[in-house]
């Protein structure tokens, strides 16, 4: 099959202005890989349109995004264990579950038996609950930097809620936001995830925590380890 | 010939996001500082929901260190990059989420005014991009600024502006047509 250019330049100016579904959205960029006129027509109306931006007033970031992103850097970046969390008092009730979570370790012996056979060993964890029968996800952090969050059967999520993401690297004491996770899963830029680190997972009010750390109930949690 | 930056005390990002390919954490942090208000904005717009739009921009500033080195200034400018990388992010996650219609907190959201395109800035592709979009019918224009400063789908336009899905989809497309012509035109 062969588009006409017109045809071709019409998906790509709909890829870039954002009106394409997810699947369709990814299927023009499985197919910009592969197709270099495909890719040129959407490089093309991606500095067309980039001055449009212009047009929403600017809006101050807040600053916890920045802190966000030198963590992530600094854990990218040494390959020891990161340090510098600032320890912050915190009531008892989360480290009473985060216990509980790690306790579903044991999941994740279960939880290899699902993954396809890979050539660098992954590290992995099952997040879910202790004695439940399977885990909630399935996370797999690749030496790429990126996390995948594999949803395997995650309790429904209460409407009005979100379930967020949350990093305790190992030895740490406070825990870091890594976002919002959807019940479907999702993947994500976690570079410098060691051995021991864990990977809880929130109850929090729609859009997540106001406060950056968690409100709700920690739900799923498990630790990684190289597989 | 005469360069005139908005703040020539500033190195420009495409100045910052050169030495930040050669792994300088310093330019980093200073192009996040010359730059996140206008793309967090984006994001929020996008998105609607600050955590949303924190997510983005986390995601799409780890890939500008990762993959900066990679950037090439004779193939498109540095804010042009930075824009698509936070708007893809941004989409990608309303994607995948579904967008909420409610967006309580977030201010109401306000089409831009047709006569606002006269703001851009005087940029090559800024000049063209205006002067083509204003050949298009005002109603056509709309649909395109919409789409792309809230990024929104098809369907979400066509509830946004109650028109017939059909309509918004071969209005998109004509425009899309008319638009290319004039721009590989200028």
């Amino acid at each position: 099959m062969s588009d006409a250019p017109d045809e071709l330049s019409v998906l790509a100016g709909e890829y870039v202005l954002g009106m394409l579904d997810e699947n369709e959205a990814a299927s023009v960029r499985r197919r910009a890989e592969i197709d270099p006129i495909l890719a040129r027509a959407i490089g093309d109306w991606e500095s067309r349109f980039a001055p449009l931006a212009e047009l929403v007033p600017p809006v101050a970031a807040p600053p916890m995004i920045w802190d966000r992103i030198e963590r992530s850097l600094d854990a990218a970046q040494s390959p020891a264990p990161p340090t510098g969390y600032r320890p912050e008092p915190r009531g008892t009730r989360f480290w009473r579950a985060t216990t509980a979570a790690a306790l579903a370790l044991a999941a994740v012996f279960a939880a290899i038996a699902y993954l396809p056979r890979n050539e660098a060993p992954p590290r992995l964890a099952a997040l879910g609950v202790a004695g439940a029968p399977a885990p909630a996800f399935i996370a797999e952090a690749r030496g790429d930097g990126y996390v995948t969050l594999t949803s395997v059967s995650p309790a429904p999520v209460p409407t009005g809620r979100d379930l967020e993401l949350w990093l305790l690297p190992k030895g740490a004491t406070t825990v870091t936001s890594l976002g919002l996770l959807l019940a479907t899963g999702r993947r994500l830029a976690v570079p410098g995830l060691a051995d021991g680190a864990q990977l809880l997972v929130s109850l929090e009010p729609q859009g997540g925590s106001p406060t950056g750390q968690p409100t709700g109930a920690v739900l799923y949690g498990g630790t990684l380890i190289t597989r | 010939m005469r360069l005139v930056s908005q703040n020539e005390n500033v190195a420009s990002a495409a100045e910052l996001l050169m030495q930040v390919g050669q792994g300088s954490r310093t330019a980093f942090q200073q192009l996040y500082n010359l730059q996140s208000s206008r793309l967090y904005a984006v994001a929020l717009r996008i998105t609607c929901r600050a955590p949303l739009a924190s997510d983005a921009m986390h995601d799409a500033f780890l890939q500008v260190w990762r993959n900066a080195a990679s950037f090439d200034p004779a193939r498109g400018n540095a804010e042009a990059w930075l824009v698509t990388l936070v708007r893809y992010r941004a989409l990608d996650i309303v994607r995948r989420r579904g967008r909420e219609v409610s967006s309580e907190g977030m201010p109401e959201r306000v089409d831009p005014e047709p006569d606002a395109l006269s703001q851009l800035s005087q940029g090559r592709e800024a000049r063209a991009l205006h002067a083509c979009l204003s050949e298009l019918a005002e109603d056509r224009r709309r649909l395109i600024v919409m789409a792309f400063v809230d990024g929104l789908s098809h369907s979400e336009v066509a509830d946004r502006v109650q028109m017939p899905l059909g309509t918004v989809k071969s209005w998109i497309r004509r425009s899309l047509q008319a638009l290319r012509t004039c721009l590989e035109g200028t």
